[in-house]
This record gives structure tokens, sequence and C-alpha cells, in this order.
């Protein structure tokens, strides 16, 4: 079962360190005779000193004001950050600050030929030393300009910070005297201020990530029982067979008789088996925050990927950013959405990118022509709630028209009186009706005609795949579905290659949808962890994901995934399909890819 | 375990060997450049190796800001770029301003009146909000002087950049009215990307790229990489007087 874990054992051990490299001779000031006058300077100094501290009482640095200077620019008085950048350009500290560029973990980043190196304390209060594994990762993860790569190959020694030379550093000096890049902002911090950042940067993403072992990195998957057994399957199928293939892979890279080349060592440290948890949900959805913390406190993990829900995911969100473990990429129709949050991605807003983008569409038609008289008609469940709310709010920001309602509460039936009532009482121009397919049927008791019925729009996210009413079909060029995918006729080169990738490891096709997400997860999780380089921190894990995503293999589900700093939902949009036109394996587009 | 005396003279004789390898790269030493004039000439032939079509620009120290302290303040080196000279021919496409109204590209990019041009993203983490920070430092001299310059940023990133998010970076670096901020549909924006030789298959791995043009007609000045305020305002003043 466990194959890489002897192997990891019989690794070439980690490099003896050189050791510290003293300051160059150029830098070390020349020895000063010492005047004897100054032992009795040095104590009126320190006489002045204490007394005065004693006056003054300076607070001591809090590393919590620090926090607020790296990631928001804001000093502790409230005041903005204010700095200079390439020599004359001065910024404050709501334009940008350190987390801008160093990024919340610390670890820095890098951009075209901008390279912006690791502020952690342990990289700060540590002598510079080129690692090869970082070096490697760099260079080859992905295609560079060339001045990135001489930039990151140019080692520049330095010794360790200190608490002074850090202070400098703000200033724009590194320890050795040598002027910083002029990327880097000149900081006017004053020195409590400066002392409060440097606290908050001593602690940086000091403490080991939770999960991770000397030999294996764990994760889970959140699968509630509520899931159809085939979802299930299809979802747990793919995972499995990716951690087979991907620890493989590894016992593979390890068997490789070192030394190899000249950042094998390194490289070979930053190796992990994978470990993945099958986090089975039950009972309510109000139940689940306590299942998830026991399941986390029998079995700490890196981070949660994939998953797969049905109803509202705000429990499992709440768990990700309670414990600050990432969640990649869970399959649910109802994400979170919301700007606060760290450590959760989504695929796609699911309902309320759909109503969002018919908002929009339906405004777009308003300015255009007539005034229209919408009427959306939902229950007042989860999905219908969800839909019907971010349809307001997004037709309301636009202002083109009022929207009426219907509201279906409870258990109560829909019966032809209640359509008769809303088509003769409201005489909309365009129905828009947030119910699944048993709801829908009801319909088929009405005479819809294509002449007199008004244009009905549906959610393709509630009725899934669930075959539109007969009364719908009759009437179908009147009827549109809001989709939030990729045309399925709009295949990409790329789903043939997951599709023999899934093939060849005898993953059968079932839910193909399911699969290829599932898959996605976890390639952009695999990429993520090889430029994590063994700097196993949580917050660079989702740096490095917001970055990958954009790089991996989009097996085509949706038209386009891309992540960047701070985005949650890697795909923005949603397409409005006509019912029409049931071509197998097509749907006819009523709109082009609309970002509500 | 080996004996201590023999790894000993063993070192010493490894420490021989060395220095005698060394005496050669020693004698020779006088006749090279300095480390550092040695990096500068390789980051400049790397810079060059990106851009080979124009000599590397000879660009000026930037002006010590308004700072009573500044004179006791060693020098900052001047920042690269590269300048080169070339003719684009942007795509007839229609764009979204920051106010969500469309505008044709041509149009944007149209007028009499000089054009600077960047390429951006909101959620850029490093070289985006310096960029953008360096137009809204140039529009402020400018609006002090006679330049009547038309500011353009395009969002690389036009699925998360929508009017509104345009709209909060614009107030966040203080633009003003003669400065516009462009999104578009994803396909549009890679055409203007490619016409412009600034596409890449992922945003966070873009260029700093400014764009400088007299008047239509008139070819492209390309500034690759970043720069001072004081730089570009240069640049600028060249591009009107040459």
């Amino acid at each position: 079962m466990n194959i890489i874990r002897p192997l990891l054992s019989l690794a070439p051990k980690p490099r003896r360190r050189r050791p510290a490299r003293r300051v160059s001779p150029l830098h070390r000031r020349p020895a000063r005779r010492v005047s004897p006058l100054l032992p009795a300077c040095a104590l009126l100094v320190c006489a002045v000193a204490c007394g005065t501290s004693s006056r003054a009482q300076t607070p001591a640095p809090d590393a919590a004001l620090g926090e607020r200077i790296y990631r928001e620019g804001v000093l502790p008085g409230g005041g903005s950050v204010r700095a200079t950048v390439q020599g004359d350009v001065e910024v404050e500290g709501t334009q940008f600050n350190c987390a801008t560029c160093h990024r919340r973990s610390g670890f820095g980043t890098s951009e075209g030929a901008a390279f912006v190196p690791p502020v952690t304390g342990s990289a700060l209060y540590r002598e510079k030393e080129p690692r090869a594994a970082d070096l490697f990762r760099r260079l080859f993860q992905e295609v560079q300009p060339k001045r990135f790569r001489a930039r990151v190959r140019d080692p520049r020694p330095r010794p360790a910070y200190t608490d002074e030379t850090l202070a400098a550093a703000l200033r724009g000096f590194d320890p050795t005297g040598r002027e910083l890049e002029p990327l880097m902002p000149r900081y006017r911090l004053g020195a409590q201020d400066a002392a409060h950042l440097i606290a908050y940067l001593k602690s940086l993403s000091d403490a080991p990530a939770p999960g991770v072992s000397r030999t294996t990195i764990h994760f889970a998957t959140v699968v509630p029982e509520n899931i159809e057994p085939g979802k299930r399957r299809a979802l747990l199928d793919v995972m499995h067979a990716y951690v087979r293939w991907k620890n493989a892979d590894t016992a593979r890279l390890l068997r490789r008789p070192a030394p190899t080349a000249w950042y094998q060592e390194d490289v070979n440290e930053t190796y992990r088996e994978w470990a993945l948890h099958v986090w089975e949900l039950k009972g309510r959805a109000e139940t689940w925050p306590a299942q998830l913390d026991a399941l986390y406190r029998a079995q700490p993990v890196f981070a949660l990927l994939g998953g797969i829900g049905e109803g509202d995911w705000q429990p499992v969100h709440d768990f990700c950013e309670r414990s600050e473990v990432p969640c990649l990429f869970p399959q649910t129709d109802r994400p979170v959405v919301s700007n606060e949050g760290a450590y959760a991605v989504y695929f796609t807003k699911g309902l309320t990118v759909e109503a969002e983008s018919l908002a929009r569409h339906l405004l777009e038609e308003a300015r255009a022509g007539a005034r229209p008289r919408i009427v959306q008609v939902y229950r007042d469940e989860e999905g219908g709630l969800a839909l019907a709310r971010a349809f307001a709010r997004a037709f309301g920001a636009g202002k083109a028209s009022d929207v009426r309602e219907r509201v279906i509460r409870g258990a109560q039936k829909l019966t032809p009186g209640f359509w008769q009532n809303i088509l003769e009482g409201e005489r909309p121009t365009a129905l828009v009706l947030w119910l699944d397919a048993e709801d829908l049927r009801t319909l088929d008791a009405l005479p819809l005609a294509a002449r007199t019925a008004p244009r009905i729009y549906l959610s393709y996210g509630l009725l899934q795949d669930a075959a539109p009413p007969r009364s719908l079909q009759s009437i179908g060029d009147q009827v549109y579905l809001t989709y939030p995918y990729a045309l399925p006729q709009a295949e990409t080169p790329h789903v043939y290659r997951v599709r023999a990738w899934l093939r060849s490891r005898g993953v059968k096709g079932l839910h193909e949808r399911v699969q290829l997400n599932a898959y996605f997860a976890l390639a952009v999780a695999d990429h993520a962890l090889m430029r994590l380089a063994g700097n196993f921190s949580r917050d660079y894990f989702i740096e490095t994901v917001e970055h990958e995503t954009e790089n991996a293999l989009n097996p085509g589900v949706f038209p386009r995934l891309s992540l960047g700093p701070g985005q949650r939902f890697a795909s923005k949009g949603s397409y409005i399909v006509k019912l029409s036109d049931g071509a197998p394996g097509r749907l006819d587009p009523a709109s082009g890819w609309i970002i509500p | 375990m080996k004996h201590p005396h023999t790894s000993l003279h063993a070192r010493r004789r490894r420490t021989t060997a060395f220095a005698l390898c060394l005496l050669p790269l020693l004698l020779l030493l006088p006749l090279t450049p300095t480390l550092t004039d040695a990096r500068a000439a390789h980051a400049a032939e790397a810079a060059q190796q990106e851009q080979p079509q124009q000599p590397l620009a000879q660009p000026q120290p930037p002006q010590p800001a308004q700072d009573d302290h500044a004179r006791h303040r060693p020098e900052p080196a001047p920042a690269r770029f590269v300048r080169t000279v070339a003719s684009y021919a942007p795509p007839d496409v229609m764009l979204i301003d920051m106010n969500g109204e469309k505008v044709a590209l041509a149009s944007a990019l149209g007028g009499d009146e000089p054009i600077m041009l960047q390429f951006i993203f909101t959620t850029c983490p490093t070289i985006c909000p310096v960029m953008s920070a360096t137009f809204a430092a140039a529009q402020d001299r400018l609006a002090a002087g006679a330049g009547k310059v038309r500011m353009i940023s395009i969002s690389i990133d036009p699925e998360q950049d929508t009017p509104p998010r345009l709209r909060e970076y614009a107030r966040k670096f203080k633009a003003g009215s003669r400065w516009l901020f462009l999104t578009g549909e994803a396909d549009d924006i890679a055409a203007v990307r490619k016409s412009f030789d600034a596409y890449g298959n992922n945003k966070m791995r873009h260029e700093p790229l400014t764009f400088l043009r007299l008047s239509p007609g008139k070819p492209w000045v390309r500034l690759d990489g970043l720069m001072s305020a004081t730089q570009l305002l240069a640049e600028y003043k060249r591009l009107i007087t040459e």
C-alpha cells in the first residue's frame, strides 16, 4: 500500500549547509582606534536613554498592528502608509501595500521579469542561500522571460537581516548596503510603525501547516450522503485514480539513481505521498460543522480537494475559512458568493451567475426596446430563493423595470388556475420560472400557444438533465435556459486528452462533467504543490492555485477557467440557450457568453 | 572513520590545487570589467535579446522627489527599460469603458492628441499597480503643464474586470477625465494584445509595457520595463519634440 514512505526514507539526506557567509570585506568598516573617552560617553548615553525610556514608555512592537500595515497599508493611527516607488512615484497603502506584491503568505511572487522575493521571518532572518528546489521551479515550472531567468539566477548574497537592517530595507537598502530594486517601495514609516511591521514579518508563515509530515500530505474530499450514487462514484473513481497515479509517479522519481542532477537532492525533499480521505457528511446541514470539525481533529488535512454537493455549501465554506484550510473547486451550484474569505475557490458562482447573467441579458434587451413586464416564479426553498434574490438584485441594479414575483410556499401545488392567474393577470412579456422539472410539468395542463405565450426562462442548474415538460417543448422557440457551461458542440482537444487519461487508468465514463471537474481540481492542486517546492504554507498554496488555474489543462466543461489574486470563481459567466433545435449534442445559444 | 590528519592534508592539497587553478584568472582580473558591470551588462544583454530591434534606451536618472532630505540620500539607480519603435495595426473591435459604454477601439485611439497606453488588470499583484501609479504621477505633472496626452489602460483580464471594478480601480489611482479604462470580450482583448505584440497565455506572467503614440498614422514607441514618472515624461517629451 505505502510504496513511497520507504523510498522517502532512502532518499538522499539534505546536503549539509555551508557555513555562514561572511560579509564582504568591501562592506566591512575599517577598524578605528577607540577613544579612551568612549566608555564614559557610552555610559552617559545609556543613562540618558534609560531615563528617557522610563518616562516615555515606548510600547512594545505589536504584530497585529504590523499585520494591518502589511495587508492593508493602514497605519495604527488609521492613516495610509506612504512610499515612493520607481524613484519618484508617490503611492499610498490603499493603492498597494506589502501584501500586494509579497502576498499574504510572504513567499513573494513574480510577474513578467519582476521577481518579488520572500519576506517570511525564516527567509529574512537567515543568510540568503539559494535553494535548488526553489530555483528549479522558478526557472522551469513555466516559460519565463529571459530577464526573469537572469534575475533569479543572480544569487545576490546577503547575511541574515537584523531588526535594524530590516528597518533599513524598508527604506531601500539590504544588509550589505546594496540598494534594493526601484520596484521595492521606499516606505516612510516611523520607528514604532516599522517595529510593528517587523514584529509581524517575524511571525509570517512560520508555523508548519497541519496535514503535512516528512513523508505524507493529507487531503480530504467532502461528499454528503444525499449525493446520487452515480455522481459519487464518478467523483471518487477519478480522485482515487489520480492519487494512485501521482504516488506511483513520485515513487518512480525517487527510485532514480542519485545524484541525477544539480537540483535533484533538494527537489527530492519536496515530494510527499498523497493520502486522500473521503469525508462523508451525514444528516442535516446544520450538523455538518460539528462533523467537519471532528473529522479534521481526527486527521488534519492540508486542503480539501474537489468534493460535491447538491445543497447549500455554506457549512463547508465556513469550515474552510474558520480552519484556514484551502478548499479547491468543489462541485456545487450553491457556493458562498462573498468578497470575504481567503481559502475557498470555486468553479463558478453556480445559480447566482445564472440569475445575474439572465438579468443582464434582459436589461440589455430592455435598453434596446420596450419596457418588459417580467414575472419571476419560485419556491421559497434553497435553490429558488438563491436564484430569485440574485435576479432581483441584479435587475434592480439596472433600474430598467420592476420585477413582479410569485412565491410558492411550502407544499403548495401548482394548478392551472395558478398559471392562468399569472398569464392573464400580469400579462408578462417574460416569465422567469426558477422551478424544477416536477413543478414545470404542471404547465402541461395549459394550452400554451407559440403566438400568445410570453418568453419563458428556466434555470439549467435547477433542471439539471431532466427533460422539460411537453408543453414547453411545443413552444420551444420561446423557451430559454441559462447555461453556465461551455456549449456541448464546442469540445476542445483537451477533453480528448483527459478522456484518454481516464480510460487508460480504468475509469469508466460516467457523469462526465463530474469526472472532468474532479480531474481539473486535482491537476491544479498538483501543479500548485510542485510550485511550492516544499514550502508547505496554505496561503502560499492558494496563491499558487490562483496562478496555476490559468496554466492548467481546461478539459472544457467551462469555456475559460482563470483566477487571480483574490479571485474566487474561475468561470465568470453563463450562456442563454434556446430549448428548441434539439439536435443531439447541440445547444443553440441565444446570447454570447454573458459576464454579469 | 578517516584520520583527522589525513583529511587535513587532503584539504590542504585541494586548497593548493584550487589556488593554482585560480591564478590565471587572477592575472586576467584587471582586464575584465567589475562584477557589477558584468551583471549590468548581463541584464542589458538579456533585455536586448528580448527586443533585438532597437538599441537600449539611455533613460535619464529620475528627478528626486520633493523631499527635504533627498540630497542626503544616495542617488537611486535608474530604472531600466527598453525603447523600441514599431508600427502596430490594432483590430477593429468594440470594447467597453469603465462606465459600461461601448467604445470602438479605433475611436479610443483616434483624435489628434498623443496617447499613452498600458495593459493592466485590477487584481494584478506586482507590476500593474506600479504602472498605474506611474500613469497617475505623470497625469498630475502633465495636468500642471500644457500636456494634452490621453491615457488608456486596457484590462487583460476582461472577464474579471467588469466596468464597476474598473471604476473602483480608476478611483484608487485618482484617474482624471483624460484617463480611459477599457475592458471587453475575451477574444477581442486577446486580439488587441496580439496586435501590440503583448499577448501571453497567462495574465499572471505579463510584461510591463507602455506604448506612446503622437497621433494616428505615426509609429508607436514601445517602452518595455518599469520606469519612473520622470522617465515616462522624458519619453513623452521626446515623442512630441522629435
